[in-house]
């Protein structure tokens, strides 16, 4: 059956909802096929000139014309919601380097694509002044109880002052100069 | 809640409905499905007080009389900036969703659509679509026969906007045709209806979505 493969990529992205691995053999063999079918497609037009307004030969085209536009459909689809799931990645980490553990999931164009969604944002950021993507949550205190997970050492912060964040200290700082860390898994908010 | 922070200043009045101003735009924005307007005026004038008062808490910090009041601004200059920039993700989300039909929107719209992006916003939406052509050329138009190589028009994202929602009337606006049905938009009510209907009066800042 035709674009069974391009299908089978739609499927398997539904059935989760992390990124799983850039299935580059069967969008291959979909571009494989959307060619053979465009190839075969032409033969038949230009073979058959003069019958091409008969059922037999119209039916024949529309079905492999529609079937290319779904193979090709199909594999954008795929394409698309694997970017938002790694745009989503780039918005809930604040991070703008990829783990390991994500980059070998990722085809080569995707890792470029989302350094370059970084790049983009960031200037977007810097140019507003703000940074959108950390603090998701609304500020209910200035001042939050924070434990160190993850030896940093000496810190300055934005504020100016410097702390030592050492591991399995609690420390009572400001917010807006840690969320970034507390978002990194540095440091752990005590509630 | 809001107000009693602000007891004390001097220019009481002006602050407040500055305020009111930006977490109204915020909530439109939040509830409309397509993209509004971008509030310049108001986002300028909330940017600048921060300003103004970063500095002004950053000279009375180091006066102990003063720290306390400090804190309580740098509070609300959080709060604030909170406001501001779900405000403005709210807008970006929307942007990398329908990039293509919102490009469409300026190119070929009037005065109206060419405020509907802030410079930043334009700049990034442009550069957003380059990359997201670019990478959909290189991963599979390019590989494709020639006739098949250009986007479908029909597959372009455009927000939906047959969906209900909930507003509330700035003033009395009198009689509306809506869905073949007049409704007689009072100030004090509240109405849940289809927004491409009332899409035109929140537009124009007749209509808040809540």
């Amino acid at each position: 059956m035709f674009t069974k493969k391009a299908i089978d990529l739609i499927i398997e992205l539904r059935s989760t909802d992390s990124i799983p691995h850039y299935n580059d053999g069967s969008i291959k063999a979909t571009i494989d096929e959307i060619i053979a079918l465009y190839e075969d497609l032409i033969k038949t037009i230009t073979e058959h000139k003069e019958q091409k307004k008969e059922p037999y030969y119209l039916t024949h085209a529309i079905t492999f014309h529609n079937s290319i536009n779904r193979d090709k459909r199909c594999i954008l689809a795929y394409l698309n919601e694997r970017l938002n799931r790694i745009k989503e990645f780039r918005w809930s980490s604040g991070q703008s380097l990829l783990p390991d553990l994500l980059k070998e999931k990722l085809s080569q164009n995707e890792i470029q694509f989302f350094s370059d969604y970084d790049k983009i944002l960031t200037e977007y950021n810097s140019k507003v002044g703000l940074d959108l993507t950390v603090d998701p949550q609304p500020p209910k205190e200035l001042y939050i109880e924070v434990r160190v997970i993850k030896e940093l050492g000496e810190v300055v912060l934005n504020s100016g002052c410097t702390v030592n964040l050492n591991l399995n200290t609690t420390h009572f700082l400001k917010r807006s100069d840690i969320t970034t860390l507390v978002k990194n898994g540095s440091l752990e908010h005590i509630l | 809640m809001m107000n009693d922070e602000y007891g004390n200043s001097n220019n009481n009045y002006k602050e407040l409905t500055l305020l009111d101003k930006l977490k109204r735009a915020w909530i439109n924005e939040k509830y409309a499905p397509n993209l509004l307007i971008y509030e310049e005026d108001i986002i300028r004038d909330v940017m600048e007080k921060i300003e103004e008062k970063e500095s002004l808490c950053a000279s009375a910090i180091s006066n102990i009389n003063l720290q306390f009041t400090a804190n309580i601004y740098e509070m609300e200059i959080e709060r604030l900036k909170y406001i501001i920039k779900c405000y403005l993700v709210e807008r970006i989300k929307k942007i990398d969703k329908y990039y293509t039909s919102i490009l469409l929107q300026i190119e070929n719209g009037d005065e109206y659509d060419d405020k509907l992006l802030s410079e930043f916003e334009i700049n990034y939406c442009q550069k957003y679509k380059a990359l997201m052509d670019g990478y959909f050329k290189n991963t599979l138009l390019n590989s494709i026969p020639k006739d098949f190589q250009k986007m479908d028009s029909n597959a372009i994202n455009k927000p939906f906007l047959n969906t209900f929602v909930f507003c509330k009337p700035r003033e009395d606006l009198g009689d509306f045709l809506v869905d073949d049905e007049t409704i007689d938009f009072k100030k004090s009510s509240i109405y849940f209806l289809r927004y491409l209907p009332i899409k035109s009066l929140v537009e124009g800042g007749k209509m808040d979505l809540i």
